[in-house]
């Protein structure tokens, strides 16, 4: 009669295996028909991919400057993700977090560097806290359907931007579409030798303190125990309310730092195309993490230099169109959510 | 293996005629318990017959193959006089048997009609809503039912979604109608009208088949004829009827018999730990639930509150922990005011609480029975302070629970939604009663558990009453009750009884008022 | 008067997207990706007509991809059982991820002939409009449609009384994915007669908001449509006056479909529940 499922008792580590290589030889297949499509050898392609991710010293620098923003993204969606929330907002917020650093920098600016830059963090952070904050609020009072709502804050913000860089009052006297630059006192400074700001290591801290908060403390606990059983968590005497307002919240600062990041640290100035949907890869990563913030270091590394730096390199040595990146994302999402069922059912062919 | 659907047998029987016969019905579960042993018996059209059993007794079995949600391993079923193969639900509504079900499977959101039309939907795809109220009308009529067509089934009570079932069941055309525990929940007096309307459907030559668990007012003042099962098999079936005296009525709220006497420890009682005046609330639906609900309890002694399930006891737990609002009243714990404190401040001050929906709210299932020890303790301060927590903090108290309560499981690592039914409970009591507690509410005493445990359990409610607790006890079984508890109150629809000491009041009395009279 | 025309139109968009994704809800099935739906039926129905030069080709091959991606989102749904939302996400982000980089050979505006209006109104429009008539009537008077709610309320009783709910929410996200397609379609080949990378514009979102504020009726959500279609033209228009503001302008709409949320979160609150109650549940016969 075809395929029929059955309620597994309980999933072992192995399952958790196949899943992953499952996703994986999907993923591998689906690339393979993008590329023969394209006329182009899937050998040749995932060849270039690996080059353009991890080939030489330049890339690799590369890599490790994109790894910054896009891990603080994928902690962004994370951290909700594990009180069950879904924060699709951290486009937005990115954004969010540039205005803040940017408008900072543009009123202070003339301000040295050891007062500017924590005040431009602190922007990021409120800004961003606030952005992400109107959803927490909404959803903690009123049980607003978050997914909705981040998501038309994120077009929103992106008109915020808009409206102050592309002739609006933060517009470059230059006449192009994008803000004033960040005065020299307001950039992030880069590791010596590269061109990496040092906020990736503010990155990675913010993902090993995660992953401590959940394992060690209180409010780690309460967030697991109600992204797992909102009922018996409040039966319990855990603060629903208090729950969902830090977890969004903080996630939205999160992503904040990420647009911190790279418009001071590496465009040095706000532009509308401050992320071209980083906001929504992390929600890739943080699934791929398994929604552990250790894991999330290392994914988000390897997965920026395959999806995106690799992505690139597939466009400009291989003469893929743009968007081949984008394309990818979805591809994986779609491969690696299919086998997810496989952690409560066993198939068999009846 | 393609199974022929079961042919249409639309049949009239006459009054005395066998309606449906079962031969030498088995089953057996995969586990190797035998549930139904070899059960005969005949029902009749026309005749309310009733099968009692204790719980264990096969009737559940019994009534899921009847209804053909389960197959038997051996036996025949024959209706009148052809053999019948039940597969599935549909193959038993083909052969005009229909089933009203304990825990109602109606839709809230649609109205009576609505959920009446739902037992044959027909395949036309323009419903005649018009000619079918018609035919409801007519049915309601002829039984004496007395129900609003047009209301949402949200805004009946028990009695009258019971009734939606009925005629759902009937307008679906069956003549042979299963009922699962039919009494259970509803007041005298809708008890009553079910009486009376269900004689009337025998009239109509309709064979109707309860399945009961004790002694209630229906299978002896109704029943023609009574089938008793026991250990699965066929006992007795007994043409007599016999009938309840009026104190024998108040017995049919006795529960399993108590199997050991307990000596009840004398403690001196303390000061008031809680006191709680005029509480009301309302309940999900938005009816009052309490009514000026007023009780206190020293340390060191135990309330116990006996009634029917659905006159409050839901609502009362839920307000005292701060699940619920209330809509009036005052509750004083410990000296202070918490009548509108967090359930978190609640638990800081002592109170815990046992509910009866264990995988809802009890315990968290994905998590290991460690971490669930750390969940129920987190605020309380025994074994997991402060801001930093280690799960492990907890793991010398699981360790004791998980031995003193002997659950089964690998260790305490186990993920809780693993565990049996019988071990899940015995870990929601060990959670509850493992840290140290002023004030104890439970609401499922010893329902569902084995002697040793249930023995245990005593131990510690009384170990915990020497301890100088606060307990208030929930139930309807009032043998159990009487022992457990230093006084009693009834509910009755919202609002609580005189507490009266124990050993001053005996179950007829109490059975007597929790149900009204 | 040229604005409630253009306004009509605008809302033919609203309109076929928010009952598809209301009739698929109704029997319990939310699919958050329906500006994923819209996006890559758009662009196969624009691909359609761009290369046959007719508009009705372009439209059933929108139509058609539309249906495809709900037989994938009804598959991991109910199939597998998995998340409805991350099938959902899933869903639109590969929407993204597929008309970004296959759309970008197409960009550019449609160079077939346009279809005719009545009024200057398309018969796209009209079809709306039946349409929701045609559901507000399914869904309320016929037995197809009791079955359909029932499935969307208890699932556990509509299965049990014969009503199969698998079969029903198959029917419904198919059918329902297949009306976003057609609005997606509408929308390039017909509405906008163009086709960029971010061509919808959140009109998909905006729609699954519309859905929660028209209480999932019918008849509520033309009202909700028109009103939005009305917005989002005069909001393009405003944009025209000298002096205004155009991006804060363009976050009206947005701004909105949240206010038309928030407002049916507070009457939610309020204890009235239109929403189908299995909405978002998997639903597990083997239990």
């Amino acid at each position: 009669m075809g395929l029929s499922l059955q309620r597994r008792k309980d999933a072992n580590t192995g399952t958790s295996l196949i899943i992953i290589f499952i996703g994986l030889g999907l993923a591998i297949l689906s690339f393979s028909i993008v590329f023969l499509i394209a006329g182009i050898n899937p050998f040749i392609g995932f060849k270039e991919i690996f080059l353009g991710g991890f080939g030489d010293a330049y890339v690799l620098q590369q890599v490790v400057k994109d790894t910054a923003p896009l891990l603080f993204v994928t902690l962004a969606f994370l951290l909700p993700s594990r009180a069950g929330l879904w924060n699709i907002g951290a486009e937005g917020q990115f954004f969010l977090g540039g205005v803040g650093a940017t408008g900072i920098a543009l009123a202070l600016s003339n301000q040295p560097s050891i007062v500017l830059l924590p005040l431009m963090a602190l922007g990021a952070i409120v800004c961003a806290g606030v952005w992400a904050f109107i959803a927490a609020y909404l959803k903690a009072k009123i049980n607003i359907n978050e997914i909705v709502l981040t998501l038309f804050l994120n077009w929103i913000a992106l008109l915020l931007v808009k409206y102050l860089t592309v002739g609006g009052p933060w517009m470059n006297p230059e006449g192009r579409s994008e803000s004033k630059a960040i005065p020299l006192t307001g950039r992030i400074s880069v590791i010596s030798g590269t061109n990496i700001p040092v906020t990736i290591f503010v990155a990675i801290v913010a993902a090993i303190l995660l992953y401590l908060i959940f394992q060690k403390t209180r409010a780690g606990f309460e967030i697991n125990a109600y992204g797992h059983n909102p009922e018996a968590s409040v039966k319990a005497g855990i603060n629903a309310k208090k729950v969902i307002l830090i977890s969004l919240t903080v996630g939205g600062m999160l992503a904040g730092l990420g647009g911190f990041h790279q418009s001071a640290g590496v465009i040095g100035r706000l532009r509308y195309d401050l992320t071209s949907g980083w906001g929504y890869y992390g929600i890739l990563f943080a699934l791929l993490s398994k929604n552990n913030p250790l894991w999330a270091i290392i994914v988000t590394f390897l997965s920026t230099g395959l999806l995106v730096s690799g992505a690139q390199s597939l466009q400009y040595d291989l003469g893929m169109g743009g968007g081949i990146g984008l394309l990818f994302v979805g591809v994986i999402i779609i491969c690696f959510v299919i086998p997810q069922f496989l952690k409560e059912y066993t198939i068999s062919w009846k | 293996m393609k199974e022929q659907r079961q042919k249409n047998i639309v049949r009239e029987f006459k009054k005395g005629e066998t309606a449906i016969e079962l031969r030498g019905i088995t089953k057996r579960y995969p586990g190797g318990v035998l549930a139904n042993d070899g059960i005969s018996l005949e029902i009749r059209a026309g005749e309310i017959h009733g099968i009692l059993g204790e719980n264990g007794a096969g009737k559940t079995t019994l009534m899921r193959i009847l209804v053909g949600e389960l197959k038997p391993d051996k036996g025949d079923i024959y209706i009148g006089d052809e053999k019948v193969y039940i597969r599935s639900p549909q193959d038993a509504r083909n052969l005009s048997i229909g089933m009203v079900h304990q825990q109602r499977k109606l839709i809230p959101k649609f109205s009576t009609i609505e959920n009446i039309l739902l037992g044959d939907p027909g395949t036309g795809i323009l419903p005649n809503i018009e000619k079918s109220k018609k035919k409801v009308k007519e049915l309601s009529e002829k039984f004496d039912f007395d129900v609003d067509l047009d209301a949402k089934l949200w805004q009946l009570d028990a009695g009258e979604a019971q009734i939606v079932e009925i005629l759902k069941v009937l307008y679906s055309g069956a003549n042979i109608i299963i009922m699962d525990e039919p009494t259970a929940g509803l007041s005298p007096i809708q008890q009553e009208k079910l009486l009376a309307s269900l004689e009337k459907m025998a009239r109509e030559s309709l064979a109707i088949v309860p399945f009961v668990t004790h002694k209630l007012p229906i299978v002896t003042e109704v029943c023609d004829r009574i089938t008793v099962l026991r250990n699965g098999k066929v006992i007795n079936t007994s043409d007599s009827i016999r009938v309840l005296s009026k104190e024998e009525l108040a017995d049919w709220m006795v529960g399993k018999k108590v199997l050991f006497d307990f000596e009840k420890p004398e403690t001196e009682l303390g000061s008031i730990l809680i006191e709680v005046e005029n509480l009301s609330a309302l309940n999900d639906q938005g009816v009052p639930a309490l009514k000026n609900v007023s009780f206190s309890i020293r340390e060191g002694e135990v309330l116990g509150i006996a009634g029917v399930a659905g006159n409050g006891q839901d609502e009362l737990a839920e307000v005292l922990t701060g699940l619920r609002k209330p809509t009036g009243g005052k509750i004083v714990f410990r000296g202070e005011d918490i009548t509108h404190a967090s359930i978190r401040k609640r638990r800081e001050l002592g109170m815990a609480y046992r509910s009866e929906d264990v995988l809802e709210r009890g315990v968290i299932g994905d998590f290991s029975i460690l971490e669930n020890f750390v969940l129920s303790s987190l605020y309380t301060q025994d074994f997991c302070r402060g801001m930093l927590i280690n799960v492990e903090c907890a793991r010398d108290i699981a360790e004791t629970e998980f031995s003193n309560f002997d659950i089964r499981a690998p260790n305490i690592y186990t993920i809780t939604k693993n565990l049996s039914g019988g071990n899940l409970s015995k870990l929601i009591l060990a959670l509850e009663f493992s840290w140290s507690s002023k004030f104890l509410i439970d609401q499922l005493v010893t329902q569902g558990l084995d002697v040793a445990t249930t023995e245990y359990i005593r131990k510690r409610l009384f170990e915990a009453k020497k301890e100088g607790k606060a307990i208030l006890l929930f139930s309807k079984d009032l043998d159990e009750i009487l022992i457990m508890s230093d006084k009693i109150a009834p509910i009755y629809e919202g609002e609580l009884g005189e507490s009266i000491p124990s050993e001053k009041t005996n179950k007829r009395e109490i059975g007597a008022a929790i149900i009204g009279k | 008067m040229g604005i409630v025309i253009l306004g009509l139109n605008a809302s033919t968009i609203f309109i076929i997207a928010g009952l598809g994704e209301l009739f698929s809800q109704k029997s319990g099935v939310i699919n958050v990706g329906i500006e994923g739906v819209m996006s890559i039926a758009g662009l196969v129905a624009f691909i359609g007509a761009q290369t046959t030069g007719s508009i009705w080709i372009g439209m059933i091959f929108g139509v058609l991809a539309g249906g495809l991606m709900g037989l994938v989102h009804a598959f991991f749904s109910i199939s597998l059982r998995l998340s409805q939302i991350l099938s959902g996400l899933g869903i639109w982000l590969f929407g993204i991820g597929f008309t970004s980089y296959y759309g970008r050979a197409f960009t550019g505006p449609l160079m077939a002939p346009s279809i005719k209006t009545t009024f200057g109104l398309t018969l796209i429009f009209f079809l709306g409009i039946v349409l929701i008539f045609f559901f507000q009537f399914l869904l309320y008077k016929t037995h197809f449609g009791m079955k359909v709610r029932a499935a969307g309320e208890v699932p556990s009783v509509a299965d049990a009384w014969g009503c199969s709910v698998i079969k029903i929410r198959y029917l419904c996200i198919i059918v329902g994915s297949m009306l976003s397609g057609l609005s997606g379609a509408y929308l390039t080949i017909i509405y906008s007669e163009l086709w960029s990378a971010g061509v919808i514009a959140g009109r998909g979102w905006i729609s699954l908001a519309l859905v929660f504020s028209s209480l999932w009726i019918p008849i509520l959500l033309l009202g909700t449509s028109f009103l939005m279609g009305i917005l989002w033209v005069s909001m393009f228009s405003a944009q025209m006056l000298p002096g205004a503001p155009t991006f804060l302008m363009q976050m009206i709409p947005y701004s909105v479909a949240i206010l038309s949320m928030i407002a049916y979160s507070l009457i939610r609150a309020r204890g009235k529940t239109f929403m189908p109650s299995a909405l978002g549940e998997p639903y597990y016969p083997e239990d």
